[in-house]
């Protein structure tokens, strides 16, 4: 086979038969990271250290070995990597397999100078949605009536979160059904537009990836020169292989991803249809719980401006305010970048559901703009903005 | 790609200290070669209590931590030349006098397991191990079985009624998400206080010292959740009427007691079986001279006491030792003190205030069980058996009727009776309580930040828009607060808060005010002219 080179789309899998059978999908994305390694393009790659099917935290290792050995499903790793970059300071150059809301943050962090594009190789994955791990434990076993200690992985699959447990038996339940009583994927992953994490350096997954490959190889497109050269690497250094993507596999990844993008706006439809009566009133009553812990900032993955952030500035703990300015100022600071990853939803001890008010300010903002943060190197509108221009 | 520095890191998979909710958190800890330690948390998302969600102490943990925590590289086992020669000046001096002259103390602040090995030290030394928590009830083998955690908090979320003692957001924050469910849900949400709570569906006005036999909104039955708490503040005559007036045997109304330190409810449960002292016993004690070793494990009775002349009280004792893992103003003065390993990095279990045993672990090859060996090596120099990490786990277990630990359970425990010695029910007041030129209430609002002495943007006081017209404070302005004597002013910024008129409310430790509730006077700061 030629070269590798952007644009090319390939169907490639792990030499190493244990890795091919025990990663997700042909372990192609381990056999690239093991690779690059081997050959010292990164330091550091981050793996997932598992505790058990639903809890695994992201971990940097400089072993060959220890990347062989994890493998698995990122559907319940739903904190986002942006920050979890963000604390090396650009001294580590770092290898990580990421969602596409990730990516998303991290390239907006590249924007604010604070992630080093040069310093990390991402691998973007396919991603339906990410679930709550605590609720899908009680889902495992209120709804699937399995014993959640005997799980041994899960799977979204045409429209359905499978789970297969140790004996070798698959459970599955359709995710519509699921959502209905709010057993599923986090809201914002129901509306999340951006399905295949084509912002990365390498967009895998297993759509598209038909016939005697499937469930053994992972469809990838070559989205950059530093992918081309890391695959290109794990090909050299016969850590993978690849095959030219069939034209049906194509096809059926645009499929399934058109399916998932038109499920998405059916909800972003109901999610964000519009209030009826008083609006202010609406968001008084949403935040009037809140507890001024400040964690929606600090998980923010756009988020980059410190402890001098104006919303903390001009937030006073003695203000008698119905909303604190804290929360009208990051309402207004991220409508033109919030990336809708759910992060402050998911960390709010109040449950506010900060996703949606600020996507509710957001959505508009970038539309208008006509910017979707995170996907490509445009800077962010509000960076540009000038007084003179607003007069 | 560019070559960089080398990093390694840790994962502990750990509980946050602020109060006894139980939340879980990972602490993660990245070395870059040849430098110190930065510390970051993770939000846990799989906790089965708080499902990754922190309040604005847990968000906090990296720099309380960092501030607090001894020279985190010399724990691998405890027992450095610099530990040992600790642990045999405080063995000496435990030797040195009666049983009756010691007291062992340890409030909760850390794991089952080494307040395990301190009460099996108690048991070398004949000498029970206090928790000062316990010290409320007026009757404690009646109350126990009620105040020590019967309610899990996903019941709460399924409760029909609610009766709150306690302001979530400021005291346990990660409760306000479970009312926020259970209000959903459909549930009537009653608090029992001077402020107005947005989660409440009706707000009832009752003093601090006001008897529920007279509050006509108090009444429970077989679907009402009662929420309250236990402090060293707490007042014991509310909890009792709690229980008398819920009479959970015949009424089947549920009570959930909520506890201020990480361990309270396992360490309590612990050392259930002893005759404990309460703190006002220990301090006359010390100053009577009939305790002369006071040996406090993670427990600053400083921090925990309001009136800061504690201090002076406990110079007093022949020998104060300390074990801590955080840096404290007790550590300050100890005679001896034991440095240990901070509580994110210890392996073990902490029971939260819904009873739940929940592990902490780590990416670590070998655990750190710095402050276990320390208390082992303690017994040894006394002359007692130490016992091994695995089988002080397995009798921590068998306390709790279980075979392993399972976070996602909460296990059953039968209560027995037990016994403290009784103090006052009435609340402290540090002034005078017929003093004249008083004109307000000021309230602790107890919280994380205040229990763990750490700084916050705290330092202000709420009061009631009425009250604020009423003695004219300026809007910009502060307030002058002083103590009933006159002895002790301070100024300070205000929030107005819709409240009862008459009170005031701080979440800070303030010197006015040395007892839970305290009479004060509040004026507007004099204007200064301009020269």
């Amino acid at each position: 086979m030629t070269k590798v080179k952007v644009g090319d789309r390939l169907i490639g899998w792990s030499t190493n038969e244990e890795v091919r059978s025990n990663g997700g999908s042909g372990g192609l994305v381990t056999a690239v990271f093991a690779a690059a390694l081997e050959k010292g393009l990164v330091d550091n790659v981050v793996v997932l250290e598992k505790a058990n099917q639903f809890e695994a935290v992201p971990i940097i290792t400089d072993s060959v070995e220890d990347v062989f050995n994890s493998a698995g499903s990122m559907h319940m790793l739903i904190s986002n990597q942006t920050k979890y970059l963000q604390q090396f300071k650009n001294e580590a150059s770092i290898a990580l397999a990421v969602k596409p809301c990730d990516m998303r943050g991290i390239r907006e962090q590249q924007k604010r100078n604070t992630i080093d594009s040069d310093k990390i190789f991402t691998v973007g994955l396919n991603c339906g949605g990410t679930m709550a791990p605590f609720k899908i434990r009680e889902v495992v076993e209120s709804v699937y009536e399995v014993d959640p200690d005997q799980v041994k992985g899960e799977e979204i699959e045409k429209g359905k979160l499978i789970i297969e447990t140790f004996d070798g038996e698959h459970h599955s339940h359709s995710i519509d059904d699921l959502e209905v009583d709010d057993h599923g994927r986090r809201e914002n992953c129901r509306y999340c537009t951006v399905k295949i994490a084509t912002n990365s350096d390498l967009a895998c997954g297993n759509w598209g990836v038909i016939g005697e490959l499937s469930g053994r190889g992972t469809y990838v497109e070559v989205m950059t020169e530093k992918g081309a050269e890391f695959l290109q690497n794990a090909i050299d250094m016969k850590f993978a292989e690849v095959v030219e993507a069939p034209e049906k596999g194509t096809e059926i990844r645009g499929k399934v991803n058109g399916v998932m993008l038109k499920m998405a706006a059916n909800t972003h439809k109901e999610v964000f249809k519009p209030i009826e009566g008083d609006k202010l009133e609406d968001l008084r009553k949403e935040l009037e719980n809140c507890i001024h812990c400040g964690a929606c900032k600090e998980v923010c993955p756009v988020c980059a401006c410190g402890v001098d952030a104006k919303c903390n500035k001009y937030y006073d703990p003695t203000d008698d305010y119905d909303i604190s300015l804290y929360h009208l100022i990051r309402f207004l600071h991220l409508s033109d970048s919030c990336i809708g990853c759910g992060q402050c939803t998911d960390v709010c001890p109040a449950d506010i559901p900060l996703t949606r008010l600020y996507r509710r300010f957001a959505n508009p903002v970038q539309e208008e703009l006509d910017y979707m943060p995170g996907m490509d190197d445009r800077t962010p509108p509000f960076f540009l903005t000038k007084l003179e221009e607003l007069e | 790609m560019t070559k960089t520095i080398k990093f390694s890191e840790n994962v502990y998979t750990t509980v946050c200290p602020g109060c006894g909710f139980g939340c879980g958190v990972y602490l993660r800890e990245l070395m870059p070669e040849g430098e110190n330690h930065i510390l970051n948390i993770d939000y846990r998302k799989p906790s089965p209590v708080n499902e990754g969600k922190l309040c604005r102490f847990g968000v906090k943990l990296p720099e309380y931590f960092e501030q607090t925590e001894y020279n985190s590289d010399s724990f691998e086992t405890g027992l450095n030349e610099k530990h040992m020669e600790a642990i045999k000046k405080a063995a000496d001096a435990l030797k040195g006098v009666k049983s009756s002259e010691i007291a062992l103390v340890s409030a909760g602040n850390t794991t089952n397991e080494e307040h395990m090995a301190f009460i099996n030290l108690g048991k070398t030394l004949n000498t029970p191990v206090n928790t000062c928590v316990n010290h409320v009830y007026k009757d404690i083998g009646k109350l126990h079985v009620y105040t020590s955690g019967n309610v899990s908090y996903s019941e709460i979320e399924n409760a029909k009624k609610i009766y709150l003692f306690v302001n979530p957001y400021v005291s346990y924050p990660l409760l306000t998400r479970r009312l926020v469910h259970a209000k959903r849900k459909g549930a009537e949400i009653v608090y029992f206080g001077l402020k107005k709570l947005p989660i409440a569906c009706k707000n009832v006005k009752t003093k601090p010292c006001e008897s529920l036999y007279e509050v006509d909104e108090f009444k429970p039955d077989s679907e009402t959740v009662i929420i309250s708490d236990i402090t060293p503040y707490t007042n014991s005559k509310r909890i009792s009427e709690i229980v008398e007036i819920a009479n959970p045997e015949k009424t089947e109304a549920k009570l959930l007691f909520m506890k201020p330190f990480v361990n309270s409810t396992g360490a309590g449960h612990l050392s259930r079986h002893s005759k404990q002292k309460t703190i006002q016993n220990i301090i006359k004690g010390i100053e009577d001279g009939t305790i002369r070793v006071l040996f406090c494990l993670d427990t600053d009775i400083i921090n925990m006491c309001l009136n800061p002349e504690v201090e002076n009280v406990l110079k007093k004792v022949e020998t104060l030792i300390v074990m801590s893992s955080t840096i404290t103003p007790i550590c300050e003065i100890a005679d001896v003190l034991i440095e240990t390993e901070p509580f994110y990095k210890k392996e073990g279990t902490v029971v939260n205030s819904e009873r739940r045993i929940i592990p902490m672990s780590s990416t670590l090859d070998t655990p750190i069980r710095a402050g276990f060996n320390q208390i082992n090596e303690i017994i040894k120099a006394v002359g007692g058996n130490a016992k091994s990490f695995e089988d002080t786990k397995e009798e921590i277990l068998s306390e709790f009727g279980i075979e392993k630990v399972d976070e996602f359970k909460i296990p059953e425990v039968s209560i027995k009776k037990y016994d403290v010695e009784k103090v006052s029910d009435k609340l402290e007041v540090c002034c005078p309580a017929d003093e004249p030129d008083t004109n307000a209430k000021f309230i602790y609002e107890l919280n994380p930040f205040m229990w763990h002495n750490r700084k916050d943007e705290n330092d202000y006081i709420e009061i009631s828009p009425e009250f604020i017209s009423e003695i004219k404070l300026i809007k910009g302005h502060t307030a002058d607060i002083n103590c009933a004597c006159k002895s002790i002013n301070k100024t300070l910024r205000y929030k107005p808060t819709d409240m009862e008129n008459g009170y005031i409310f701080s979440q800070k430790k303030q010197p006015f005010a040395k007892a839970p509730v305290a009479k004060v006077n509040i004026k507007p700061t004099p204007l200064v002219k301009k020269q």
